[in-house]
């Protein structure tokens, strides 16, 4: 960068437009009526969502507990655990597998695909209130072009 | 109001983690050194304000990603600039300029004569700079009124920094030829 000449000298003072009135009040007033727009549109997807998982999800909720039976397994269920224990490592995890694939199969089985979506839009609703009340950390730069 | 880099970085680490009124500081502390930025690059005061809260509102989105080890008038700026680039190419016929069409002239022009009232000569020298393409007004106004160095302009305006130096100097050069039209 070179000296600065005559003309730099004058374009460094020329003189400059001021604001009009009381412009960072109306800059703020600006971005909080933003800010209230933008929290009505999140709580407002985040109920939508709710409301949409919690309709998709009622039909399979009602007929769960009479398709599962739970209760008369609970002890059978602890046993087989304990004996897989005993027998190791191995053991252990073959038994996990197989009851995780298990609890798949029963749940694909008895809740259908209308559900599977209730649940995901109530999880995306929670998400989105979540992302509301949590403040994201500062510091993490975004590559690229600014803003 | 002048604000220290080190108070400055404190309002922008408070106001990243969602500090609203550590925000509104910098808003009150930038705001009107922003404005005087964005009306030398825009063709009104309206457009310019509108220019400035929409500036501060990406910050306020963006500012949980901002690296505070750097300074802050530099990058509302850049924001600012894009934005007027943006409102450049809604307006079509502002979108794109001729370099070709501004005139070559040597680099050593005499400076303008002593006797010319100081005054004066920046007020022609202000309408001056309002008259050049909206490209050379954009560098003259990061440059001068902003501060800013060849690279952030470069970076502000997505040009080659070798074609930020050619806008420059070719401002430059229409302004003193406008000047000593004025006066002689």
């Amino acid at each position: 960068m070179g000296k600065p000449d005559h003309l730099d000298r004058l374009l460094t003072g020329l003189p400059s437009p001021e604001p009009q009135g009381d412009l960072p009040g109306r800059v703020k007033h600006f971005v909080r009526v933003r800010r209230r727009r933008r929290s009505l549109v999140r709580i407002g997807a985040s109920l939508a969502l709710a409301g949409c998982g919690i309709w998709l999800c009622t039909p399979a909720a009602a007929t769960l507990p009479v398709s599962t039976n739970f209760s008369g397994s609970a002890i059978h269920v602890l046993g087989d655990w304990l004996q897989a224990g005993l027998a190791g490592l191995e053991g252990s995890l073959n038994y996990l597998w197989s009851s995780l694939t298990g609890a798949q199969n029963n749940l694909t089985a008895f809740i259908g695909p209308g559900a599977w979506i209730g649940l995901t839009a109530l999880a995306l609703s929670v998400l989105i209130a979540l992302g509301q009340l949590v403040p994201q950390q500062p510091g993490t730069e975004r590559k690229g072009k600014e803003a | 109001m002048e604000v220290s880099f080190s108070v400055e970085q404190d309002i922008l680490r408070r106001a990243a983690s969602g500090d609203e009124d550590a925000f509104e500081e910098l808003i009150e502390a930038f705001s009107p050194a922003l404005y005087r930025v964005v009306r030398r690059m825009a063709a009104s005061s309206g457009l310019a304000e509108e220019i400035v809260q929409e500036t501060f509102w990406r910050v306020w989105q963006a500012l949980p990603r901002y690296r505070a080890d750097r300074r802050f008038f530099p990058y509302l700026a850049t924001i600012a600039a894009n934005l007027v680039r943006d409102e450049w190419r809604k307006d079509r016929r502002l979108a794109r300029e001729d370099l070709e069409d501004l005139p070559e002239l040597a680099s050593d022009q005499p400076p303008p004569e002593k006797q010319v009232e100081a005054a004066e000569l920046m007020e022609k020298l202000a309408r001056s700079v309002k008259d050049l393409p909206p490209l050379c007004r954009a560098v003259i106004a990061l440059r001068y009124d902003a501060g800013m160095s060849y690279e952030d302009i470069a970076s502000a305006l997505d040009l080659p920094i070798n074609t930020v130096r050619t806008y420059l100097h070719r401002a430059k050069s229409k302004l003193q030829v406008l000047l000593e039209e004025a006066y002689g």
